[in-house]
């Protein structure tokens, strides 16, 4: 007996649904394209939801460099009354602090408003594709399989799944070595005296990383203070301080290169923690990744004891939740265009044909105390061309979030959520506007001037800022 | 070309990772069969994480009538703080009450413990049947297509999707596309509980107290005793005049309940069972997929009045969604043996039992609508393996709420307590099963008063309970 496959026709279809994939889905609906939005889980969001804050939307000189969709989700968590703001960790970033349980119902307001068709807990099968284009996408879900056939598709699973299915060329973590970052749970844990937490850094600073960034203050101890008064519990706990550094000594706290701590609630004096890592694990190989879910775990009981014991202002926090899933910071990439590389975002170069833009530090984990960290120059920004974006070949297929076309410098910077937002927005309007042109060819047909005029009239931020 | 399949093998292959899955994972492995837990999701533990009370853990008398699994659960969960306590509504049933955030710490103990495989972020996309056997399951994840057999199948997907997708037999939900409601679970902190407690003794209208018979006491004492246990474990009717007045003038969504349970004491943190959108079929996944918005719609109603309308939660906050819409009903498989409403409410013990069942029949409608009925005596009843057996399968047992039962009886057997029991019984049956020494075994040749025996010396209850 054969088994019946069910069609479904859409203008745009985005699969996967983080942070630059629900992006990608509302902004393509709202500017006109029937859009069908398809996730393997049970939640829209994705890191978003982890309580890991929203790096890469404001540059360390302090300017906004994501608009648009990003801003709004911020104010929909506002309204959703998780919404604690732009906080500098005085020591390379300001970051931008949600309730990750706000975002969960943002995202949910945001992507179903603008009218998108939403099919949560279905895998992406199989790509059909054939000569660059891509007909559509098989699915399978409890239902069934289903072809959703769509003229545009926009991969945002992170892992580039629809590129490589469709045949694009891939590049993976490191070329040479094919090590990848580590990948992290993130927890959270409520009742912290932050006050007394802060009065700690105050006392220890040798405990914390400040001042990466120079421009964040004079000196060390001005950094410290400005820390301190910011009255928020951001701390960025480094192994080279003796808190953390004995204690890995001694075996009460596991190899890890940073504790770092956000608040994401202040009602309820509660924060997230990303700390806990276990490098090279192959997120696309499932069984390795599965392997270590338990190794996650066991470092989240380590580490909260660590905290509670060690930490002033921990004392009477308690674990208060663990991330929906273990986050994953580097797969695979795509080869576009245009290959984004460390040089361009170090030096914080614009381009013409940008349609998003990045402010992240360097910022390339490696295993146990490993860390490379290094700042856009002036504490800038630099500019994503939609090039980028463009898998090699490919005529209607964009992706968007970190499998973006890059070298392993530059998808360090760019594969944080602020950026991934930011993308995901230009390609949305992108595969939108695709429509209004050439129905549908080839996505490099879009006249980017004209894109980039949307994107800026629609609160996206291209120009204007270092 | 053709596309590559990897295979493995296991003596037992546990399909879903909810309550059921994880009990039967786990005892099978304990009782060493080399065994392999699959679930779709990105973690494991299902309606165990969303801060729903665990139900049917005791009869109405309050004598425990599921031990093994469940309690080095709950043992792991009292060393890691995250066990609140079993308290009786004073309404009909007891619960216990965990932190679901803790929870996925103990659930990751307990499967390392016992020395399950885990396989997640993978669907099971094809069963591979032989006759009454099935050989193997196809999975999909994002490492391609692998074939995984084994000797017997535990199928504790919920929606009996192994089993059915083996020939099982099966009905859906109430027939004619009724469906109990589907729910998500949300949580507050910062609740002030001795307020809503002495809300409850003065409002004592508001609650649902006193529906079983086996109750002697009057509501008055009923009211004392619930404020007298000191959590907050709160049942809000819908015929009392604060829900009754809302839902009249639009203020809350028709509800049968708001079921307040305490899930942290330090975080004072409760959750939340109100939500409700009735007749979705949950294997639709498109419909269920919309449900989203509106469930999301009902969280945020809710929360608000809780804030403005009960004592109590004033100054509370909106803490956190579950990590999934929960699911009450879908599919029931045809068994060896189906388990009658007329067998709960009477109680009936079996010589043949491997579980037990304790809960009310418990059927919610749409609205406000939802039938409960006791279980005589404030006891229990015995679930035989013939009941988890599905008909004409001779490896492949089910677990939790798909088992063989008429709507009546799976009103009341498909809560979690009494899906763990479930599990750890399939799950010893299974791996007795795969000691012997047939290269096919099979489950119905599993003797009985043996697999009894298992059970009781590894802490089940299957006697000496009313």
């Amino acid at each position: 007996m054969s088994s019946k496959m069910a069609t479904m026709e859409t203008d745009v279809l985005v699969v996967g649904g983080g942070s630059a994939g629900i992006a990608a889905a509302t902004m393509a609906a709202r500017n006109g394209a029937a859009t069908v939005l398809v996730d393997a889980g049970p939640m829209l969001g994705g890191e978003l939801n982890s309580g890991i804050p929203v790096d890469g939307c404001i540059t360390a000189r302090g300017d906004w460099a994501v608009g648009g969709f990003a801003r709004e989700l911020f104010a929909t968590c506002a309204r959703y009354d998780g919404y604690v703001g732009p906080v500098c960790d005085f020591r390379a970033l300001n970051v931008v602090c949600i309730d990750p349980e706000a975002a969960k119902m943002a995202a949910i307001d945001l992507v179903y408003g603008a009218g998108v068709k939403v099919l949560m807990y279905t895998f992406a099968d199989q790509v059909v594709s054939g000569e660059g284009h891509v007909e559509g996408v098989v699915v399978r879900n409890k239902r069934g399989r289903t072809l959703i056939r769509a003229r545009t598709v926009i991969d945002a699973t992170g892992d580039g799944d629809i590129a490589t299915g469709a045949g694009c060329q891939m590049a993976v973590g490191d070329p040479s070595s094919r090590s990848m970052q580590p990948v992290s749970l993130l927890f959270r844990m409520a009742g912290v005296d932050a006050p007394r937490l802060l009065d700690f850094v105050s006392n220890a600073p040798e405990n914390v990383s400040v001042l990466e960034y120079p421009g964040f203050a004079e000196d060390r101890n001005a950094a410290i203070r400005g820390l301190v008064e910011q009255g928020l519990p951001k701390v960025f706990f480094v192994p080279e301080g003796p808190v953390l550094g004995q204690a890995i000594a001694e075996g009460r706290m596991y190899p890890t290169s940073l504790v770092a701590i956000t608040p994401i609630s202040t009602g309820r004096r509660e924060v997230s923690i990303n700390t806990t890592r276990v490098a090279d694990v192959d997120a696309t190989d499932t069984g390795r990744l599965s392997a270590v879910f338990d190794d996650l775990h066991r470092q989240i009981e380590i580490c909260s004891r660590f905290l509670q014991s060690s930490v002033p202002g921990f004392e009477d926090a308690v674990l208060s939740a663990i991330a929906p899933r273990i986050g994953i910071r580097e797969t695979r990439r795509i080869v576009g265009d245009y290959v984004l590389t460390g040089e361009d975002i170090l030096a914080g170069r614009k381009f013409d044909d940008g349609v998003a833009k990045g402010c992240h530090e360097l910022d390339i984990h490696g295993s146990d105390t490993g860390h490379i960290r290094a700042n856009i120059k002036d504490g800038g920004s630099y500019d994503i061309p939609l090039r980028c974006l463009i898998p090699k070949g490919a005529k209607n297929l964009l992706v968007a979030g970190r499998c973006l076309s890059a070298d392993r410098e530059a998808h360090s910077s760019a594969r944080v959520m602020g950026s991934c937002m930011a993308m995901g927005q230009a390609v949305g309007t992108a595969a939108a506007m695709a429509r209004e042109i050439n129905d549908f060819g080839d996505v490099r047909d879009v006249d980017v001037g004209a894109l980039r005029a949307r994107l800026t009239e629609q609160g996206a931020v291209l120009e204007g800022i270092v | 070309m053709p596309a590559h399949m990897s295979i493995r093998h296991h003596d037992v292959v546990v399909v879903g990772g909810g309550a059921a899955g994880i009990a039967a994972a786990s005892a099978a492995a304990s009782n060493g069969a080399d065994t392999l837990l699959i679930d779709a999701g990105p973690v494991l533990g299902g309606e165990l994480l969303s801060g729903i009370p665990i139900d049917g853990c005791l009869n109405t008398r309050g004598e425990w009538i599921v031990g093994g699994f469940l309690t080095e659960l709950l043992d792991d969960l009292k060393r890691m703080g995250g066990y609140v306590g079993a308290f009786f509504d004073w309404r009909t049933i007891w619960v216990v009450c965990c932190d679901p955030e803790c929870m996925k710490l103990a659930v990751a103990n307990r499967l390392r413990e016992a020395g399950v495989n885990i396989l997640l972020y993978s669907f099971v996309d094809e069963v591979v049947t032989d006759g009454g056997r099935v050989r193997g399951v196809v999975v999909l994840n994002k490492a391609g297509r692998t074939l995984i057999t084994a000797d017997t199948f535990i199928d504790c997907s919920g929606d009996g999707d192994v089993a059915v997708g083996a020939g099982a037999g099966f009905v859906h939900g109430g027939g004619n596309g009724v469906f109990q409601p589907v729910t998500m679970v949300f949580r507050m902190a910062g609740i002030d509980t001795q307020r809503l407690l002495d809300f409850a003794r003065d409002h004592s209208e508001n609650l649902a107290l006193a529906e079983n018979p086996w109750i002697t006491q009057s509501r008055e004492e009923c009211v004392r005793e619930l404020v007298a246990q000191g959590y907050p474990k709160v049942f809000l009717r819908a015929d009392g005049p604060l829900l009754s007045q809302s839902i009249e003038s639009g203020e809350l969504y028709p509800t049968a309940l708001i079921g307040v349970t305490p899930v942290s004491t330090q975080r004072r943190e409760v959750s939340l069972n109100t939500t409700r959108i009735a007749n979705i079929d949950a294997t639709d996944t498109q419909a269920l997929s919309a449900a989203m918005p509106q469930l999301l719609d009902q969280v945020w109603n809710c929360q608000a009045f809780m804030r403005k309308r009960v004592p109590g939660f004033e100054e509370a906050r909106f803490a956190g969604l579950a990590p999934r819409i929960g699911i009450r009903e879908t599919r029931r498989i045809f068994g060896e043996e189906m388990l009658a409403g007329d067998d709960v409410l009477a109680g009936r013990k079996r010589e043949d039992g491997i579980a037990k069942g304790g809960h009310h029949v418990d059927i919610h409608g749409g609205g406000t609508d939802q039938v409960r009925k006791p279980i005589k005596d404030g006891g229990s009843y015995d679930i035989p393996l013939s009941c988890l057996l599905p008909k004409g399968l001779e490896n492949v047992a089910v677990a939790g709420r798909c088992l063989s039962a008429d709507r009546p009886a799976h009103g009341s057997a498909r809560v979690m307590g009494t899906c763990m029991a479930m599990g750890q019984a399939v799950g010893t049956a299974a791996a007795l099963a795969c000691a012997g020494n047939s290269p096919d075994p099979v489950l119905s040749d599993v003797p009985v008063q043996a697999l009894r025996e298992r059970l009781v010396d590894q802490g089940a209850i299957l006697d000496g309970t009313h």
